[in-house]
């Protein structure tokens, strides 16, 4: 019998919470005025330390002119983002936050225009495997709130310039490849917001 | 011939040699046929409970559902769960029915026409779940295997056809608990290689932070209507599964067969986490994915190593295949104890009813996979069969199990109304949003209890509330 009370307490206080959430509808809703047309990571590994510089190019599909574009830095554990400036068709922008930017153009983006956008960045927590040993690499990329990326094969290029002796063993995402000893490539469909490699010193 | 083929090839034939073993025991007679002759130990009901409760929408489905709509999904676990918590409490008493097929108990207190009815529910919407297992099955083995989609269908269901046909409840029981430890194994490695993958979970929230929605970590973010009919249709309909019901029937007694089930329980609690975690750090991993149910297979085929990846790949099969074997004899059942026998103008022999069974097992089987090969609209139709069957079975089921003074006109007439309301609203669209589920179980049960309370009790009671009555006398006295 108590069982049988627990269960339908249990019931009653799930639809309870169920009350006032937001509608599917919401739920699906995309709020975007922002297209990333083409993105390119371009990184280096030297010692424990990655430079990155991506360069997204971005147009306003919304109505009304851009001013101030947000961009998201995921913080995981191990890795962490040094160094950050964010520039406009080479024009330096001001940024205000830490993991969620809020960046000022410096210059509005009329509806339907496009930009360069440029974010670069340090990564430290990178190791260099020894010789046999196996490493997991996991790399962050900032990405533009609220956007959407063009569809269509290598919208995302992805070039990694790596230390001599070092083999890739698996990546993610999907696609990337050591396309010579020192150098990991690819294209991409969609924007990741990590780049995870399984390396092994040779 | 690549590892995942050789892997594939040695799994169905250890269930062919599985129903191949358990093939005299089956022959002997219905009871054995279907439901074990009574005789499944804790290990065996174990296993067989949790390949058959774990199918192909609880894994793949909830991984894809989590990708794209994330913290909901764990409410959507909770659900079943509490689906399999109602069920656990009413073993005993379905227990004590010794039934072989659900329609059995409903007859016993509602009448033949009541058998009829509840078993061409069942039939209707359960040629939907084999065949939606059937399809679920060609799309894994397609894209691991690159076997073409249709010869992946057909391999799959000859091989538990065959299996079935050949030792009915021993064989689908046996194979299940092998596919179980498959199932198990597999998901836990899963989880434990996607999480090896982002660095822990807490990476993983931490990136979708910064690219999912909010809505995708609100718990509730579907709003009540939504979520109050999916806990609706979910607990109703899984007290109605009649795959559950057989595997209670076939326990050697009571004691194992409560024990099972709340093993079952605490197996589902556990494992019901695991997908949308899968799910949602699959998102990180992979974003963009047309297709987020294929977010495993694409992980076996492009991430794991390659023996894990076959082990894994199997893993997937087994979900499919014990819940296809399990449904299929459970389709079987209805046909043979529902409609063959209480038909037919004399008793049939043992014999003729253990062959017309399995000559039952190959037309549902047949039927099954030309329903999975010409239909489109098998997914939609999973999630209607469970509302209709909610609405139309549970709440006569629970009456017919519990309430002495249910009368068999109220029973049948709140089966047909409760299903055929839900139907027509269904077909209706869905006026004003309004879920049917909510429709369909307040017909149901106004029906129940107004023609009930309207006519007299009923005279005769089954063995199963009688007991409960002489019990109480004895105390009284």
């Amino acid at each position: 019998m108590r069982t049988k009370a627990l269960f339908i307490l249990l019931l009653v206080a799930i639809f309870a919470i169920g009350c006032g959430a937001p509608s599917v509808e919401e739920l699906v809703t995309v709020n975007s005025a922002v297209e990333v047309s083409k993105a390119e990571f371009i990184g280096t590994v030297e010692d424990s330390n990655v430079t990155v510089e991506l360069d997204y190019l971005v147009k306003n599909t919304g109505d009304e002119p851009l001013t101030v574009l947000p961009v998201v830095i995921p913080s995981i554990s191990e890795v962490s983002v040094n160094n950050l400036n964010i520039s406009v068709d080479d024009k330096s922008c001001t940024l205000e936050g830490e993991n969620n930017i809020s960046v000022k153009l410096p210059y509005e983006l009329a509806s339907d225009k496009e930009m360069k956008f440029k974010i670069s960045y340090d990564l430290s927590g990178i190791s260099i495997p020894e010789q046999g040993e196996a490493n997991t690499w996991r790399l962050i990329v900032p990405s533009i709130g609220n956007s959407t990326m063009a569809s269509g094969k290598d919208k995302f290029t992805v070039e990694l310039n790596v230390p001599g002796g070092i083999a890739l063993k698996s990546s993610v995402p999907i696609g990337l490849n050591a396309v010579s000893n020192e150098k990991i490539q690819g294209g991409l469909e969609s924007a990741p917001s990590i780049i995870i490699l399984d390396v092994q010193g040779l | 011939m690549n590892l995942y083929l050789v892997f594939f090839v040695i799994y169905l034939v250890v269930m062919l040699l599985v129903g191949v073993f358990t093939k005299d025991q089956a022959g002997k007679s219905m009871e054995n046929y279907f439901v074990a002759s009574r005789s499944l130990g804790l290990v065996v009901l174990m296993g067989t409970l949790v390949g058959t409760a774990l199918g192909g929408s609880v894994t793949m489905g909830t991984v894809g559902m989590a990708y794209t709509g994330g913290y909901w999904n764990w409410l959507a676990a909770l659900a079943g769960a509490l689906g399999y918590w109602a069920l656990a409490i009413m073993t005993p008493k379905l227990y004590k029915t010794k039934g072989i097929t659900t329609p059995d108990i409903l007859a016993e207190r509602f009448g033949p026409a009541a058998r009829y009815v509840a078993s061409i529910f069942n039939l209707l919407f359960n040629i939907v779940v084999v065949a939606g297992q059937i399809i679920s099955m060609g799309i894994v083995v397609q894209s691991i295997t690159g076997m073409s989609f249709n010869a992946a269908m057909v391999v799959t269901t000859v091989v538990f056809a065959i299996y079935t046909i050949m030792g009915g409840m021993y064989a689908v029981a046996y194979t299940d608990v092998i596919q179980s430890v498959f199932i198990l194994g597999g998901l836990l490695y899963v989880l434990v290689f996607v999480m090896a993958k982002v660095g822990g979970f807490g990476n993983a929230l931490a990136i979708l932070h910064s690219t999912a929605p909010p809505e995708f970590f609100d718990l509730t973010a579907p709003g009540f209507t939504f979520l109050s009919s999916y806990f609706a249709y979910t607990i109703f309909g899984i007290i109605t599964m009649q795959i559950i019901h057989q595997r209670i029937f076939a326990a050697v007694d009571e004691k194992n067969a409560k024990k099972a089930m709340y093993s079952l329980l605490g197996v589902i609690v556990l494992v019901y986490i695991i997908p949308p975690m899968v799910g949602m750090s699959a998102r990180v991993l992979m974003p963009g994915l047309a297709d987020p149910q294929s977010a495993i297979p694409m992980m076996i085929k492009n991430m794991m190593p390659p023996f894990a990846g076959a082990l894994v790949f199997i893993s997937l099969i087994s979900v499919m295949m014990s819940t296809a074997d399990s449904t299929l004899l459970s389709l079987a059942s209805n046909i043979v104890k529902d409609f063959w026998i209480p038909l037919k103008k004399e008793t049939p022999s043992s014999k003729s009813v253990v062959i017309m069974s399995k000559m039952i097992v190959i037309v549902m089987a047949v039927i099954s996979l030309i329903v999975a090969v010409y239909s489109k609209l098998i997914m939609p139709l999973m999630v209607f069969r469970l509302t209709v069957l909610a609405a139309g079975i549970a709440l006569p089921l629970l009456a017919a199990l519990y309430w002495k003074r249910v009368t068999a006109a109220a029973g049948l007439v709140s089966m047909i109304g409760g299903g055929a309301s839900t139907i027509i609203w269904e077909l209706l669209k869905s006026p004003g949003g309004f879920p049917s589920i909510f429709v369909g179980l307040p017909v149901c049960a106004v029906l129940l209890a107004g023609i009930s309370l309207i006519q007299s009790p009923p005279k005769k009671l089954p063995e199963w509330l009688s007991e409960e009555v002489s019990k109480k006398g004895d105390i009284q006295a």
